[in-house]
């Protein structure tokens, strides 16, 4: 059987190669801070097969080598933390309903159905701890969704919760915890003035100001927001900076660029190699 | 519904026999029943004026390596019988069942397992192909998971026909 080849066609295939090549042999930043520690977003970020916030994606983070997991915690209807990031569990979930409507008890019966046949488990914080909590190098970072319900004191217990967990695992030193809610933090600066407490804002100069009148840890800004200069501001002022919303090779190289303290990436492996680590 | 791996079985068994009665095809299929893709081998087993019947089996991944980076693949085996209506451009309509090895965690006792799981798949869509050469379709494919959750999905295939 004889096969020919069309060569129009294969001008078009080799011109697609090509291009795919140049594109893999982008410029690495001129300069490369190794210090820049890398997170990953939900666990591999949101462009994997592997759900973001699911243990799965956060254990496959941390054995590519990340030194880091950013993770998304909400407050279920039982005062349970569990790792989730929708706000209505029906986007991405067997459940419906929202987070704080449900117990965990009903929640632990979900699972993830972004794809068809992966039916991964929707986990707690404290499973989250329990899992990962091996290798004494490995941070976390938990952005706090903040939904409030009918429930009476909602911050309050959800801080106390978040809290309780930090302390049963020993992991002050190796939890950043972000909001966008300044009274949020202050509640947990009341429980402890060392937790690692970083605002999420829309600018930098409003980070800086509200870091400044709390004493808090650093600044969660996506990395549209934020400038080389802006950040080199926040770093004048001993203060650190978390960025994220880096879905491309090139957001990331830029990210890289910018000289951020954390990086919350979609790309975990590109970041680790740009960096070399 | 469940016995229909048997009764694809059948059919294969049958066509193995029935050289003369009809053409096979290999295709990739990008999402469609196999979940994000699969290679299929395809073997038609009756044919009737412009109406055919074909059965197909097919072999898929999501993953090579499991969260642990170990060599562990996903596993979708998407089977199907399909009902052809046309000449080169046909109506396709297919029914079907995926079974699928997953790699994940037991919440309960924080090991790795591989959950094994059935689900079915029906699909309505256009096919091009010839006796011979390349093959085209385009599907609607409404399924339900473990036979509990319904999905739509949708899957483009393209294969060769000899």
């Amino acid at each position: 059987m004889a096969i020919h080849f069309n060569p129009i066609a294969m001008r078009l295939i080799f011109a697609i190669l090509a291009l795919l090549l140049i594109s893999s042999c982008a410029k690495k930043p001129e300069q490369v801070n190794k210090d820049i520690k890398v997170f990953g977003h939900g666990g591999m970020g949101n462009g994997s097969t592997l759900p973001m916030n699911s243990l799965e994606s956060m254990l496959a983070c941390y054995h590519t080598g990340a030194e880091g997991n950013e993770l998304d915690i909400q407050l279920t209807k039982d005062s349970v933390v569990i790792a989730m990031h929708s706000l209505e569990l029906s986007e991405n979930t067997s459940l419906k309903g929202m987070v704080n409507s449900l117990t965990w008890a009903e929640i632990a019966k979900g699972y993830y159905t972004e794809n068809p046949y992966l039916k991964y488990n929707i986990v707690s914080l404290e499973q989250v701890f329990q899992s990962m909590n091996a290798s004494p190098d490995y941070y976390f970072t938990l952005d706090c969704k903040r939904y409030p319900s009918e429930t009476k004191n909602y911050d309050e217990i959800f801080t106390e919760q978040v809290f309780r967990l930090i302390e049963k695992y020993g992991l002050k030193n190796r939890v950043l915890i972000e909001s966008d809610n300044e009274r949020f933090l202050q509640l947990l600066q009341e429980k402890d003035s060392e937790l690692k407490l970083f605002i999420y804002v829309g600018t930098v100069a409003e980070g800086i100001a509200v870091c400044e009148r709390n004493g808090f840890y650093g600044i969660t800004i996506s990395t549209r927001n934020a400038s080389k200069e802006e950040i080199q501001q926040v770093h004048e002022r001993n203060l650190k900076i978390a960025i994220w919303n880096t879905h491309t090779k090139k957001d990331n190289r830029e990210a890289v660029e910018k000289n951020p303290d954390f990086i919350q990436t979609e790309k975990v492996s590109y970041l680790l190699d740009l960096l070399s680590k | 519904m469940k016995y229909f791996f048997v009764l694809f079985l059948l059919c294969f068994g049958y066509s193995t026999y029935a050289q003369h009665a009809g053409k096979s095809n290999v295709s990739v299929e990008v999402l469609g029943a196999g979940g994000w893709w699969s290679a299929n081998y395809e073997r038609k087993v009756f044919t009737k004026n412009l109406a055919a019947l074909h059965v197909r089996a097919g072999l898929g991944t999501y993953r090579f390596r499991d969260y642990e980076l170990k060599l562990n693949p996903d596993i979708t085996i998407p089977v199907a019988a399909h009902f052809l209506y046309g000449k080169k451009h046909k109506l396709d309509f297919s029914i079907g069942q995926t079974l699928s090895n997953i790699v994940q965690l037991q919440s309960s006792t924080m090991e790795k397992k591989r959950i094994i799981s059935l689900s079915a798949f029906a699909g309505i869509g256009y096919r091009y192909q010839s006796t011979k050469g390349l093959m085209l379709r385009i599907s609607y494919i409404p399924m339900i998971e473990y036979y509990k959750h319904f999905r739509h999905w949708a899957g483009v295939s393209v294969g060769y026909t000899f």
